[in-house]
């Protein structure tokens, strides 16, 4: 097997989409992503989520190939058309960037720091 | 502090230490500690420099093999056998890595003009990857120019308050080539320099000597503003430059780090070469964590907590482990921070059925910094104490209420697993549930200085 560094940042409002699609897909390796909020600096409410590290290359190629994602999807029963994908994915930052360097580019810091 | 006899104790057998009896390999390090968990004190000892306690994914079953993979669960190597696992998924887990530099594709390969990872801003001049007349079977690149610019160049993040050394390694130069044309970042970071120490392949040294062939280094310094900085090595680096220049192996490294000379060949961020430097989990400060299953230490109120750690950040309050999910709402709990919020410090506290006693550190540790953390919790005595590098950083006796530690998971890099993580590298982690005399005390922080690349 081997991985690829991925820096995902979807929006808040398709958050939970993006989460349900990468447990759907990936299984125990995929749950429980998009944990960590982002904002705007002064905003308090999260426009972001981020999850960033290692994913196995086979997903990786998906976020890649929209059309592989799709067939991928409807393999796993998920009702999601190739043109809602392709919106999932213009919507969010994928990137092969440090979060740092992510949150930066975007504008965004994390949130829930105490 | 309480002394604690350990002489006598048995060392109770443990897969791992059994392991290592049975072959013979019992390194002097673990004879210490291994005792330190017998007659019922409860702790955890994990060392990310050993791959046969880790592996890629939380159920333990594909061993780590290689740096850049990621560490799903690492054993724990006291015989109380309290791994470490990473409940969420694959992008929250730490991974092992032992990297210096910081460069991707440090071998310039492929790509033509410019070669992947790199990029050729001016692609003035003449250009081409070359056999490296030095070292067999690497690339090096040869660069031509009239007046002209032909370098390569890449970002890197550098991280605020950093100090990097650029080198690289100069083959061959024709020309009278100043050591700025060969090598330069290019940094719009405020208050940012670049200097240009003696060295062997500028040995006028300044950023207007007149390079030879040796090893060309030069040294950024980056001012309380993190960002891109780009790295531009060959011709024509700060301006148009006449001349041909063969050069290899470039390299960025922490000016700190003690294994920044020697040259690591990086291929991707996963894929380079371990070149012996110390081996670390490294918390990428969004969503990585590990935690155990819960620890019994009901039956003391003493605790000993040594970690070698390297931080990269002061923004978030970073937690390099917590004894609960939250110290602020369960009693029995200690935990190491690696600051507080926007304050460069590092934190040790210790509570029982109070609020609890905060040693913090408040200045004099900014990040980016690598350290040797100790602390010393005792409830009934109302004590906490930080120690840093082995000297005593601050201690505090403000109540702690009564009571004993708790029946907690431990958290490592993330407050319970959801916030405040913890942007650096962990070099190890030993926690006993005892006190412990200074002998002790002091053998361990070696122990963890030796393993994390520091020395006091």
């Amino acid at each position: 097997m081997a991985w690829v560094h991925k820096c995902m940042i979807p929006p808040a409002a398709i958050r939970d989409t993006c989460a349900a699609m990468c447990a759907e897909l990936a299984g125990p390796g995929g749950t429980g992503m998009f944990t960590t909020p982002l904002a705007p600096e002064g905003q308090t409410e999260a426009t972001h989520y981020i999850s960033v590290g290692l994913i196995e290359d086979t997903f990786a190629y998906l976020l890649d190939n929209p059309e592989a994602l799709a067939q991928a999807c409807q393999q796993a029963g998920l009702p999601v058309t190739l043109a809602e994908l392709q919106a999932i994915l213009a919507a969010c930052d994928v990137s092969d960037d440090q979060p740092q360097a992510a949150m930066a580019r975007l504008g965004l810091v994390m949130l829930g720091g105490e | 502090m309480r002394a604690s006899p350990i002489t006598a104790r048995p060392i109770t057998a443990s897969p791992i230490a059994a392991r290592a009896i049975s072959a013979g390999q019992l390194s002097p390090m673990a004879e210490a500690i291994l005792p330190l968990f017998t007659n019922g004190v409860q702790g955890v000892w994990f060392d990310p420099s050993d791959f046969s306690t880790m592996f890629q994914d939380a159920a333990g079953t594909t061993h780590v093999t290689a740096l850049g993979q990621p560490v799903g669960k690492i054993l724990d190597k006291s015989p109380l056998g309290k791994h470490a696992t990473c409940p969420g998924a694959t992008t929250s887990r730490p991974t092992i890595e032992a990297r210096v530099n910081r460069l991707l594709n440090s071998a310039v390969t492929g790509g033509g003009a410019a070669p992947t990872s790199w990029t050729q801003p001016f692609a003035t001049g003449s250009s081409a990857p070359e056999a490296s007349s030095l070292y067999a079977g690497e690339t090096a690149y040869v660069q031509s120019g009239t007046a002209q610019r032909p370098f390569i160049s890449q970002d890197i993040t550098a991280l605020a308050n950093a100090t990097y050394q650029l080198s690289m390694q100069v083959e061959s130069v024709t020309g009278s080539v100043q050591a700025q044309l060969a090598m330069l970042p290019n940094s719009a970071l405020a208050g940012s320099s670049f200097s240009f120490p003696v060295c062997e392949a500028n040995p006028s040294g300044g950023a207007t000597g007149i390079i030879t062939t040796g090893k060309l280094v030069a040294t950024l310094t980056i001012s309380s503003t993190s960002g891109t900085v780009g790295c531009r090595f060959g011709l024509g680096a700060s301006g148009a430059a006449t001349g041909t220049l063969k050069f290899s192996r470039p390299q960025v490294a922490f000016n700190d780090d003690q294994f920044k000379n020697a040259y690591q060949l990086v291929n991707t961020a996963t894929d380079y070469t371990d070149i012996g430097a110390p081996r670390y989990l490294a918390f990428d400060g969004t969503d990585d964590w590990l935690e155990t299953a819960a620890i019994d230490m009901t039956g003391t109120d003493s605790v000993l907590a040594v970690a070698g750690i390297r931080k990269n950040s002061d923004s978030v309050q970073g937690f390099i482990a917590e004894f609960s999910a939250s110290f602020a709402s369960n009693a029995g709990s200690f935990h190491l921070t690696s600051s507080l919020g926007a304050t460069p410090s590092y934190g040790f506290s210790s509570r029982g059925s109070a609020t609890g006693a905060l040693a913090d550190a408040m200045s004099g540790y900014p990040a980016p910094r690598t350290n040797v953390l100790t602390g010393i919790g005792n409830i009934s005595g109302d004590t906490a104490i930080l120690r840093v590098n082995g000297a005593q950083a601050v201690s505090v006796s403000t109540d702690q209420g009564t009571g004993n530690y708790g029946n907690h998971k431990l958290y490592i890099g993330r407050r319970g697993g959801t916030a405040n993580p913890f942007n650096g590298r962990l070099y190890g982690l030993v926690i006993v549930g005892a006190a412990q005399s200074d002998a002790i005390v002091s053998a361990l922080e070696k122990h963890m200085a030796m393993k994390t690349g520091v020395s006091f």
